[in-house]
């Protein structure tokens, strides 16, 4: 009874949730020889409110902002889907003034090795 | 949600979404391929007019932020990748000018071969105009830039003072 209490009285003090808005972020993709860079625009979030994640092979990104449109907070959000060629241990992440730069190394085993044919 | 999986096939979602669907690193031959797939043709067009990214918190729509309050006027804008030196802001009277120039930062890619799969940022310079609904002292404007949103605080020329007035009626 005590509990029930305690838990309706954590209800109304609770502050009510603000409303989202979720957006697509605009993203470059750029290819270079050890993996693949990507740059998300994500203006108002920041290191700590950007969440990325890889789970079953698709990489999620989720950025909240600290903008609002109509009353609503923005949730910047996107997902791609890698195949195993990418080491996803050494995915890095970093954002700078609302851009979301990441990192996908190409594992060892995807990268080209030239062998050079002896004579 | 894109990050919803599972509910309906990945290439429907896919097109109906206008996402990217990347297949990194698919083999083919002796190279390594990356494979999208086919871009929108509504995509293709805003591309073409430069207005890919008009549907978006960022640049090419109108998306300040202007918020009224006692003693001030706090204007946001989301500008990400810039810096303090890209913004060019003019206040006159009760009217506010942002222009903001700024570069591609493919400076900071790695180095190296490397060409773009998907390029939908844009680093047009671009201004935004917006008329204030009330007057504000614009030689005491201040301005700060922080995760990619432009922050502008303009005090109010009739902030409004905390005192009431009671009005007889006779």
């Amino acid at each position: 009874m005590k509990n029930d209490m305690t838990k309706k009285a954590a209800e109304e003090t609770k502050t009510p949730e603000i409303e989202t808005l979720e957006m697509r972020p605009v993203v470059d993709i750029i290819e270079c020889e050890e993996g693949v860079t990507l740059f998300f625009e994500v203006p108002g979030a920041n290191s700590k409110t950007v969440d990325v994640e890889v789970n079953d092979g698709v990489l999620y990104v989720n950025a909240k902002s600290s903008l609002k449109r109509d009353g609503r907070q923005i949730v910047y959000k996107r997902a791609f889907q890698i195949s195993d060629a990418v080491d996803v241990e050494k995915i890095s992440a970093k954002t700078v003034d609302g851009v979301l730069k990441l990192v996908l190394p190409k594992s060892e085993r995807a990268k080209v090795h030239k062998i050079k044919v002896g004579c | 949600m894109e990050g919803e999986r599972g509910e309906e096939p990945e290439e429907e979602r896919s097109k109906k979404e206008g996402d990217l669907k990347m297949n990194m690193l698919t083999r083919n031959g002796n190279t390594w391929e990356m494979n999208f797939g086919i871009p929108s043709m509504e995509h293709l067009m805003r591309r073409m007019f430069d207005l890919a990214g008009a549907d978006r918190a960022g640049l090419a729509a109108s998306r300040m932020e202007v918020e009224v309050r006692d003693a001030d006027v706090l204007i946001r804008m989301p500008a990400p990748g810039c810096a303090p030196d890209n913004f060019d802001i003019e206040v006159v009277n009760d009217f506010v000018t942002v222009r903001v120039k700024r570069e591609c930062d493919c400076a900071d890619n790695p180095a190296g071969e490397k060409h773009y799969i998907l390029r939908e940022r844009s680093f047009e310079e671009f201004e935004e105009s917006v008329k204030l609904p009330v007057g504000v002292k614009g030689h005491e404007a201040s301005a700060k830039y922080v995760d990619g949103v432009l922050e502008l605080t303009i005090p109010r020329e009739d902030a409004k003072k905390n005192a009431s007035h009671v009005i007889k009626v006779k």
